[in-house]
C-alpha cells in the first residue's frame, strides 16, 4: 500500500493537467491567421479607408438564398421614429423594410434618389421638392403616394424622433399639390438638407403599422418584416412587388451576439454572411483576413466630454485647454486597442471629406502645465473627476488619461459606472460630471444634424460642453453653405474656433465595419454605416 | 399526508415570497433607469422625471411589490418597461426552453459520464485509474466556468471547427441542428458537474462497497457490472441525487456566462440584460420562476429519498 | 452437550471429499505490515458432512471462509497461498468468472449480520429470484415460485407477502432465514456459515440451528459452521477443528473433542463455558492474556504465552498438527505437551 503523500500530490497534478492544457491551445497558430499579435507583438498601424473596401465584381447575380447578418446591437422596435437610424443600431434591418428616398454615395458624397424620383431645391434652398415614383406600393397593398409620405413624416415629428427637433426648427410647411410630389418649405436656406431624407424621416412608414395594438414594421422597401424572436434573431422575407424588382435574396436573418468575440468567431466560421464590427482589434483581424466590408469612420466618435457649467473645473478656458493638450490619444488606443485603430486630436481626420488644413491643438504638456498654474493661481484647485465606463477598453482609457493629466499637476479621481444606462443618466441626464468618455459622433455624410445638437447653444445634446456666440455663427453659417467646398472652409473655421473653445477632449474617431464574406456581392452603402441590401446576392462557395 | 402535503405548499410559498421581495428591494437599489431606455438620450431630465411618474416607479415599495404581487397571484407577471413591451410571462416562456434545455442537457452528459466513472474509480480505489480522475476531477473543478467555456470554444469551435459557436436553432426547427447547437454549452456546464458528481458518488460507493451486502452479492455470484449497479448504485445516490436537485434549479437561473460566451437567448441572458435596465416587472418575473422551478426540483429531490431508500417511506410525508 | 440426532449421510462408495484445504495462507496487507490471518491450514470435509469451525475474535476463522470460498483472493489487498479444491476444482486459480460461476451454483454463503447482508433498498423477493434468474436461468414467473418455495422451505410464513417486502420490514430471525434462503437458491454442494447465529437471540438460534440441520438431510449438503460460541457448534457438528492465531490447533470428531480435549486451549475453551450444573457464585474461568499480535507472531507455539502448560521448548518450537492415531483424519492436534497423555506414541 503506498504511503499517504500521493493523496497530496493529485491536487498539484490536476492543476498542471489544466495549466498544460492552457499552453497547449494558446501556443497553436491563431485562429484567423491575422498578423496582428497579442500585447508583447508589434501592433501594426490601422490603415483605414473609407468607403467599401474589397470585394471584386462577382459576375452574374444568383437568385435565392439567405443573408445572415451578425448585428451589433438589438434594435428592439424597428420604428425610424423611435430608434436612431444607423448601421450599428437597425439600420440595415429598417433599410431593408422602408427602403430611403435618398441615399448617399460614399464615393462621389452625393446624395442620389433612390425610392424617390428626384428632389429639387428652389428659392435659394428654402424650398425642396420631391417627386415621387409612380405606382410605388407599400407591402400592405396600400400606395405609397404624396399624403402617405406627409403622413409619415408628420408621425416623425410627432414621435419626437432623434432628428425631429432638427427637423421642426427647419421645416415649416410640407404640402402635397398631387400624388407624386411634396413641397417642404423650410425657414432656413440649408443647402445639405437631402440628407435628412437618407436617414430616419427618409424611411417611410405605413399607416398600417401602427393599426391594432402594437407597432408592426410596414414599409415599401425590398424586404417585408417576417418574425422577431427577444434576444435571438429577426427574420425579414423577400418582397415580390418592391419597386426595382423583387431582390436576389430571399431572406435575411439578423442575430443578435452581445459578445463581439462571439460575433467575429461566428462570422469568420461561416456562420453568419455579413457582420457590424465596431471594435478596433476585430475590425483589424478582419481587415488582415481580407474580408470586403463598408467601413466608416465617424468622426468625434471617442471624445471626453468637459463640462463647462458653473462651478465645474472646466467653466475655466485654461483648464480646458490645459487638458486637451496634455493628452496624446496614441497613448489611449495604445492602452484600450493594443495601438489599433485611430488616434487623432483633431475633428476630422485624414481620411475625411472635410479635413482641412486647420490643424488641432497639438500636445504639448509644457504649455498644459503653464495654463493649470495660471489657473490655480486663481483657485482652482486641480482636482478633476473623470467619469467612464468599467469595460475593459473604456477602463484603460480612463487610466491612461489619468496619468497623463496627473503628469502636469492635475489630480484626477476615476468614477466608473457599470452601464450605459448609468453613464447615460449622470453626463446627458444630470449633468453630473467634470470630464467623462463620451461620443458626439458628427456623420460624415451630414455632419450638421450632430454637430447642431451638440456643440450649438440651442442644440439638445451638448450635455454641458461649452457653447458660444461664435461656435453657434460658425455652425448657422455651415448650414447656408452651398457648395461643398464652402462648406469645408467653414468645417476649417470651426476646427479653429474649436481650439479656442476646447468643448471636448478628441481622442479619435470611431471604426465601424459592416463586413461581408467573399461571396457576397451587391451591398451599397449609404449613411450611418447602413447598407442596402436590395440588389445583394450570394455566390454559391466554390 | 395531506398535513404534510400542506406543509410543503406553505414552505414553498414563503421561500417564493421571500426571494420576490429580495429581488425587488435589489432591483430597486441597482442602478438602471427604465426611462433612458424608453426615450433614449438627450431629452431634458424633467421627461425622464414625467415618465417615470407614468410608469409607476415613483411610489413606495411596498405599494409597488403589492401591485406587483397581486397581478402575479392572478397569473399576470407583467408586461416589459422596455419596448418591445413584451409580455413578461410570454418573454419567459421563450427563454425559460433554452436555458433549460441547456442545463438538463449538460446534468444528463455529467450523469451519463460521472456514473461509470465513479463506478469504476470506487472499485478500483487506489488503483491507478481512480488517482488519475481523483486528480482530474481536481483539476476541472478548479477550472471556473467562462475559463472551461474559452477553453472548449477555442478548441472544438475555433480550432477544429466541428461546432458553431454563436449561433442557436429552436426545438421546434429541428432536433438535429437543436442538438447540434446546444452540444457545446451543454459541454461546458457538463464539466464542472460531472467532476462534482464523480467526486461525491466515489465517495459514497466506496463507502457502501464495504457492506456486507457487496460481499453477500458477490457470493450469490453476481458480476461486478451488476452488483455495482444493482446493489450498490441506489443505496450510495443520496449524496449525488441532492446535488442533481440543488444544480437543476442553479443552473436554470445562473448559466449567465455559459449564454453570454454562446450568445444563447436564454434564462440568464433575459435577467441580466433586464435588470441592467431597470426593467422590474421582467427581473422579477424571471426570478420568480426560477425559484419555482429551484423549490419544485428539490421538493421532488425529497421525494424521491422516499423511492431510493424504502426505509425511509414511512417516515417521510 | 447434546449428541447429533443421526449419523451425517456419507456419499456412498466414499468418494473423494468435497473440499479440500492444503497450507492456505492468507496475508492481508496493512499499514502495520502484513498481517498473516490464515498461517497455513489443512482440512478436508466430505459431502452431506458438517464441519466446526471454532475459535475467539481474531483467531481468522471468517477469513479462513472467506478465502476458502474464493471472496478473499490474491490482490492489492492480500496474498493467498496454497490449494482449494472444490468438487474437484482449483477455487484460486479459476477466474473471476469461474468463481462466479462457482458461487452461484457450488457454494453458498451465509453471512454473519443479517441487518446488514441484505440490500436495504431491495425487496426480498429480488434478493432470490436474482441468482435464480442469473445462475439457475429461470424466467420471472418460474423463479418467483422456486424463491416463495425457498421461503417456505427456511420455515417462513406467508411466504408469497414476503417477497415484496423490504428488509427492515422483517424480524431479525426471519432476515437470517432469508439468508439462507439466498444461500442455498441454487442448491449449492456446500454451505459455509460464518457465525449465522450470533446476532441473534438464543430461541432463535436454535431455530435456526435446527434449520440448517434439516436443510442439510434433504439437500446432502456439506456445511462448514464457523462460530465463536461452543455451544452453537455442539451437537450439530460431525467433526470440529479449534483454531487460535491464523491455525488448526485441534480437528477431531467432535465427541471426542468435547469429552476430552488435547490441546491447553481447547481444554480452556471448555472450562470457561459457563455451565448451569455449577453452584452458585462459581468463578468463571478465563484464559488469561490476550491473542497474539499476527503481524510479527512470535516463535515457537503461538498458545504459549497464555498456556498454563507452557514450557521452554513451545516458545521455541512451533507444533505442528499431526494425527494421534496414524493414517487418517480421526484426530488431530499441535501441541508439544498435549493435555491427556497419548497412550501409543505421543510427544
Amino acid at each position: 500500500m503506498k504511503p499517504r503523500t500521493t493523496t497530496r500530490l493529485r491536487p498539484v497534478a490536476g492543476l498542471f493537467l489544466v495549466a498544460a492544457l492552457v499552453a497547449a491551445c494558446s501556443s497553436s497558430p491563431g485562429n484567423t491567421g491575422s498578423a496582428a499579435a497579442g500585447p508583447r507583438g508589434a501592433a501594426t498601424p490601422s490603415t483605414y479607408q473609407v468607403g467599401v473596401i474589397g470585394g471584386g465584381d462577382g459576375g452574374e447575380p444568383v437568385k435565392g438564398g439567405t443573408l445572415t447578418f451578425g448585428a451589433y446591437a438589438e434594435a428592439a422596435v424597428l420604428d425610424p421614429a423611435r430608434t436612431i437610424v444607423a448601421g450599428s443600431t437597425g439600420g440595415l434591418e429598417m433599410a431593408a423594410i422602408y427602403d430611403v428616398l435618398m441615399r448617399w454615395d460614399s464615393a462621389t458624397g452625393e446624395v442620389r434618389p433612390q425610392l424617390a424620383k428626384g428632389l429639387e431645391a428652389s428659392d435659394g434652398y428654402t424650398t425642396w421638392t420631391l417627386t415621387l415614383r409612380d405606382g410605388v406600393m407599400f407591402s400592405d397593398g396600400t400606395p405609397l403616394d404624396a399624403k402617405a409620405v406627409k403622413w409619415s413624416l408628420d408621425r416623425y415629428v410627432e414621435k419626437g424622433a432623434d432628428e425631429a427637433r432638427l427637423w421642426k426648427d427647419n421645416v415649416t410647411s410640407i404640402t402635397t399639390p398631387d400624388d407624386s410630389t411634396v413641397v417642404l418649405k423650410l425657414g432656413r436656406k440649408w443647402p445639405t438638407f437631402p440628407y435628412m431624407l437618407t436617414t430616419g424621416p427618409g424611411m417611410i412608414v405605413a399607416r398600417s403599422a401602427d393599426e391594432g395594438g402594437a407597432f408592426k414594421p410596414v414599409g415599401a422597401g425590398a424586404f417585408t418584416f417576417g418574425s422577431y424572436a427577444e434576444h435571438e434573431e429577426t427574420v425579414l422575407n423577400a418582397r415580390e412587388d418592391y419597386w426595382d424588382g423583387r431582390p436576389n435574396l430571399d431572406k435575411i436573418r439578423i442575430i443578435y451576439v452581445t459578445d463581439p468575440n462571439a460575433l467575429l468567431d461566428t462570422f469568420t466560421s461561416g456562420g453568419a454572411q455579413a457582420a457590424f464590427l465596431r471594435d478596433p482589434q476585430l475590425i483589424d483581424k478582419a481587415l488582415a483576413a481580407g474580408f470586403p466590408g463598408y467601413m466608416n469612420m465617424v468622426a468625434l466618435g471617442n471624445v471626453g466630454v468637459i463640462n463647462a457649467s458653473e462651478g465645474r473645473p472646466g467653466a475655466d478656458p485654461r483648464v480646458r485647454q490645459a487638458m486637451f493638450q496634455a493628452i496624446k490619444p496614441e497613448v489611449i488606443y495604445q492602452r484600450s486597442y493594443n495601438g489599433a485603430g485611430v488616434a487623432s486630436t483633431q475633428v476630422f481626420p485624414s481620411f475625411s471629406r472635410w479635413h482641412t488644413d486647420a490643424t488641432s491643438l497639438p500636445y504639448d504638456p509644457d504649455k498644459a502645465r503653464e495654463l493649470l498654474k495660471q489657473a490655480k493661481a486663481d483657485g482652482f484647485d486641480g482636482k478633476v473627476t473623470y467619469l467612464g465606463r468599467q469595460d475593459p477598453a473604456a477602463r484603460a482609457t480612463a487610466l491612461a488619461i489619468k496619468s497623463m493629466l496627473e503628469s502636469v499637476g492635475f489630480q484626477v479621481e476615476l468614477d466608473l459606472v457599470r452601464s450605459v444606462a448609468d453613464q447615460i443618466t449622470k453626463v446627458s441626464v444630470n449633468k453630473d460630471y467634470d470630464v467623462a468618455g463620451w461620443g458626439i459622433s458628427w456623420r460624415e455624410a451630414g455632419p450638421y444634424g450632430r454637430m447642431f445638437a451638440t456643440l450649438h447653444s440651442k442644440g439638445n445634446l451638448s450635455v454641458g460642453m461649452h457653447t458660444g456666440p461664435e461656435m453657434d455663427a460658425l455652425i448657422d453659417e455651415f448650414q447656408v453653405a452651398e457648395t461643398e467646398g464652402e462648406q469645408r472652409a467653414v468645417m476649417g473655421r470651426i476646427q479653429e474656433q474649436w481650439n479656442k473653445d476646447v468643448p471636448a477632449l478628441v481622442y479619435g474617431p470611431t471604426p465601424e465595419f459592416l463586413t461581408w464574406r467573399k461571396n457576397v456581392h451587391g451591398v451599397e452603402g449609404t449613411v450611418n454605416s447602413m447598407v442596402l441590401l436590395d440588389d445583394a446576392w450570394i455566390a454559391p462557395t466554390g | 399526508m395531506a398535513r404534510g402535503v400542506l406543509r410543503r405548499l406553505a414552505e414553498i410559498a414563503v421561500v417564493l415570497v421571500v426571494v420576490s421581495v429580495g429581488t425587488f428591494a435589489l432591483v430597486d437599489l441597482t442602478p438602471g433607469d427604465p426611462a433612458i431606455a424608453v426615450l433614449g438620450e438627450g431629452h431634458p431630465p424633467e421627461e425622464y422625471a414625467a415618465l417615470r411618474d407614468e410608469m409607476g416607479l415613483g411610489d413606495p415599495f411596498l405599494v409597488r411589490y403589492g401591485r406587483w404581487l397581486g397581478a402575479a397571484l392572478h397569473g399576470d407577471l407583467g408586461t416589459s418597461l422596455i419596448p418591445p413591451n413584451s409580455d413578461v410571462a410570454e418573454r419567459i416562456a421563450a427563454a425559460l426552453p433554452v436555458s433549460a434545455e441547456v442545463a438538463v442537457l449538460g446534468l444528463v452528459m455529467a450523469l451519463v459520464v460521472s456514473i461509470p466513472l465513479a463506478m469504476w474509480s470506487a472499485y478500483h480505489a487506489d488503483g491507478r485509474v481512480d488517482r488519475v480522475v481523483s486528480a482530474g476531477t481536481f483539476g476541472v473543478l478548479s477550472v471556473p466556468s467562462f475559463l472551461a467555456g474559452l477553453l472548449i470554444i477555442m478548441v472544438f469551435s475555433n480550432q477544429l471547427g466541428w461546432f458553431p459557436r454563436a449561433e442557436w436553432v429552436r426545438l421546434g426547427e429541428g432536433l438535429g441542428g437543436n442538438l447540434y447547437h446546444a452540444f457545446l454549452p451543454a459541454l461546458t456546464i457538463a464539466l464542472a458537474e460531472t467532476a462534482m458528481f464523480t467526486r461525491i458518488l466515489r465517495g459514497d460507493l466506496i463507502t457502501t462497497l464495504q457492506e456486507d451486502f457487496i460481499l453477500a452479492a458477490k457470493a450469490k455470484g453476481m458480476s461486478p457490472v451488476r452488483v455495482l449497479f444493482s446493489d450498490a448504485l441506489r443505496p450510495s445516490s443520496f449524496s449525488l441525487i441532492t446535488l442533481l436537485g440543488i444544480s437543476l434549479g442553479r443552473l436554470i437561473g445562473s448559466t449567465v456566462i455559459v449564454e453570454y460566451l454562446f450568445a444563447l437567448p436564454g434564462m440568464g441572458t433575459l435577467i441580466i440584460g433586464s435588470a441592467d435596465k431597470g426593467d422590474f416587472p421582467m427581473v422579477q418575473g424571471a426570478v420568480l420562476v426560477v425559484a419555482l422551478i429551484y423549490v419544485l426540483a428539490n421538493a421532488l429531490i425529497d421525494l424521491s429519498y422516499g423511492y431510493l431508500d424504502p426505509r425511509i417511506r414511512r417516515a417521510h410525508v | 452437550m447434546s449428541q447429533r440426532p443421526h449419523a451425517p449421510a456419507r456419499p456412498p462408495g466414499g468418494s473423494a471429499p468435497l473440499l479440500v484445504v492444503e497450507d492456505l495462507r492468507t496475508e492481508i496487507r496493512t499499514p502495520r505490515g502484513n498481517l498473516k490471518a490464515v498461517d497455513g491450514v489443512s482440512l478436508t470435509l466430505d459431502a452431506g458432512e458438517t464441519l466446526g469451525l471454532v475459535g475467539e475474535s481474531g483467531s481468522g476463522k471468517s477469513v479462513l471462509g472467506r478465502t476458502v470460498m474464493g471472496l478473499y483472493t490474491t490482490g492489492p489487498a492480500m496474498t493467498v497461498s496454497g490449494r482449494v479444491l472444490i468438487d474437484g476444482a482449483d477455487v484460486h486459480a479459476l477466474g473471476d468468472a469461474g468463481r462466479r460461476e462457482l458461487w452461484g451454483a457450488g457454494v453458498g454463503m451465509v453471512f454473519q449480520d443479517p441487518m446488514t447482508a441484505l440490500n436495504p433498498v431491495k425487496k426480498v423477493g429480488v434478493h432470490l429470484t436474482e441468482s435464480l434468474r442469473r445462475h439457475g436461468g429461470l424466467s420471472r414467473a418460474a423463479a418467483r415460485a422456486r424463491a416463495e418455495e425457498l421461503l417456505r422451505l427456511v420455515g417462513i410464513p406467508e411466504p408469497a407477502r414476503r417477497l415484496g417486502q423490504y428488509p427492515h420490514e422483517l424480524s431479525g430471525g426471519m432476515r437470517q432465514r432469508v439468508v439462507i434462503a439466498m444461500a442455498l437458491a441454487n442448491e449449492p454442494k456446500l454451505l459455509i456459515a460464518d457465525e449465522p447465529t450470533t446476532a441473534l437471540d438464543v430461541t432463535v438460534q436454535k431455530q435456526i440451528l435446527d434449520l440448517l440441520g434439516r436443510l442439510q438431510d434433504e439437500l446432502g449438503m456439506a456445511i462448514t459452521l464457523i462460530s465463536h460460541n461452543l455451544q452453537v457448534v455442539a451437537g450439530r457438528a460431525d467433526r470440529v477443528a479449534v483454531m487460535y492465531a491464523g491455525r488448526i490447533v485441534e480437528l477431531a470428531g467432535a465427541d471426542v473433542l468435547f469429552a476430552a480435549p488435547r490441546h491447553p486451549y481447547t481444554e480452556a475453551l471448555l472450562a470457561s463455558v459457563p455451565r448451569l450444573g455449577r453452584p452458585p457464585h462459581s468463578r468463571l474461568e478465563a484464559i488469561d492474556g490476550a491473542p497474539p499480535d499476527m503481524v510479527a507472531p512470535t516463535e515457537g507455539c503461538r498458545f504459549a504465552p497464555r498456556c498454563r502448560y507452557a514450557r521452554e521448548d513451545c516458545h521455541r518450537v512451533p507444533p505442528v498438527l499431526a494425527p494421534e492415531a496414524a493414517g487418517g483424519r480421526a484426530r488431530a492436534f499441535a501441541c508439544h505437551h498435549p493435555v491427556r497423555p497419548v497412550v501409543a506414541g505421543g510427544s
